[in-house]
């Protein structure tokens, strides 16, 4: 199952959606009850953070803004979701530079990439096992 | 939060290095962590500055991986302040990969700028490769090692002569200050709190700072150490306190007086 996964994460890739992906070089590498608590780590601090970078954005909270998306590119980015990396820091940076028009479009990029990268961990967490 | 992890391995944990993180990511910490832990290493990590000072003021750590954006400072001013007191190693890993961050963490002594993503392989192998340098170099566990040891006491008597960490002085039976200069009160401390045991020259680097890092193949210990035991001869008529043990570094071979 888990290597039928890396090939669908692979075919993904290939499409250019999430290139760049570290799951299955981590899945390599870790244990499965340790790949397991990190992608659920991972996913549950994906989804806050994208949640409070779309609050914060939408209400002129720039500062704020900039915090969570530079929370998201962390994360996003131990995991290698370079799709999501990218928008994130691209959020960071309009954020930053207090360009609402850039904000909006980054913000906008950052929830598809991280809608794209919750679905891709829910897979991997429905193939890994729960920690002992 | 704050979490000691403890690679798979021996129990000899004082011959294990000690990595101390820091990361206000929860995605982050736990990945430095699982990565980390196949090298037989112990990796403490920490949430906040804060955190991060306090396990750093408490331990001595082979290894210092630091984040640059935390909650409650600027990984690199906090950086700046541990170098003025100790040459620990750092890595920076932070989102940010410009220039201005990675030349900013050059200046600093840092060992490596990691910048996210980084591919998990690398990462381990990049700490790994660090860590066998380290080890090539006399520090990791024998620094793991002091810090494994109890305190030693802060008034320390031999041959009539008395060494006072907290107030930084050397007297001899009279009370009078023998005038050590700062570097060679460092190394006797140091050689006094391990009596009887071998000091290499990269515990004193880590004892004397980034200066002496930088340059501590070269003979900046021996130099100390010699003028060291000039002071020593001329007031107590005894020289040879500290022993030379060739390859590896200096030994107080003078047994210390109850108090």
């Amino acid at each position: 199952m888990r290597s039928a996964i890396a090939k669908a994460t692979t075919a993904v890739g290939a499409s250019g959606h999430t290139a760049g992906s570290f799951l299955p070089d981590l899945a390599a590498m870790l244990p499965p009850g340790s790949l397991h608590a990190l992608l659920k780590t991972g996913r549950a601090q994906i989804d806050g953070e994208i949640g409070a970078l779309v609050r914060a954005a939408a209400a002129g909270r720039e500062p704020e803004a900039q915090r969570c998306a530079h929370r998201l590119a962390g994360s996003a980015g131990v995991l290698g979701l370079g799709r999501l990396v990218a928008a994130a820091r691209a959020a960071e940076a309009a954020a930053t530079s207090g360009d609402r028009s850039a904000l909006g479009s980054a913000v906008d990029e950052a929830r598809s990439a991280a809608d794209e990268a919750l679905a891709e961990l829910g897979r991997w967490l429905a193939d890994s096992d729960e920690p002992t | 939060m704050t979490g000691a992890i403890h690679g798979s391995g021996s129990r000899h944990v004082n011959l294990r290095p000690r990595i101390l993180a820091v990361d206000d990511d929860p995605t982050a910490r736990l990945f430095i962590a699982l990565t980390l832990s196949p090298l037989a290493v112990d990796v403490y990590v920490t949430a906040t500055c804060r955190e991060f000072r306090a396990m750093s003021d408490s331990m001595a750590a082979d290894l210092y991986l630091i984040d640059i954006e935390l909650p409650d400072g600027d990984g690199f001013l906090m950086a700046e302040a541990l170098r003025a007191r100790c040459a620990t190693p750092m890595i920076f890993l932070s989102v940010h990969g410009d220039d201005g961050h990675r030349l900013r963490a050059l200046e600093l002594g840092a060992m490596e700028y990691l910048s996210k993503p980084i591919h998990p392989r690398e990462f381990s192998l990049r700490i790994q490769n660090i860590l066998t340098s380290l080890r090539g170099h006399g520090a990791g566990a024998a620094i793991a090692a002091t810090a494994s040891q109890p305190t030693p006491p802060l008034i320390r008597r031999f041959r009539g002569l008395t060494l006072d960490v907290s107030r930084r002085r050397l007297t001899d039976d009279g009370g009078r200050d023998m005038g050590l200069t700062a570097a060679e009160f460092e190394v006797l401390a140091l050689l006094t709190g391990e009596p009887q045991r071998v000091v290499t020259r990269a515990q004193f680097a880590q004892r004397l700072g980034p200066q002496s890092a930088a340059r501590y193949n070269t003979r900046i210990v021996d130099i100390l150490v010699w003028r060291l035991r000039k002071k020593l001869q001329r007031v107590s008529g005894l020289g040879q306190f500290i022993a030379t043990v060739p390859s590896r570094g200096y030994m107080f071979v003078e047994p210390l007086s109850p108090e």
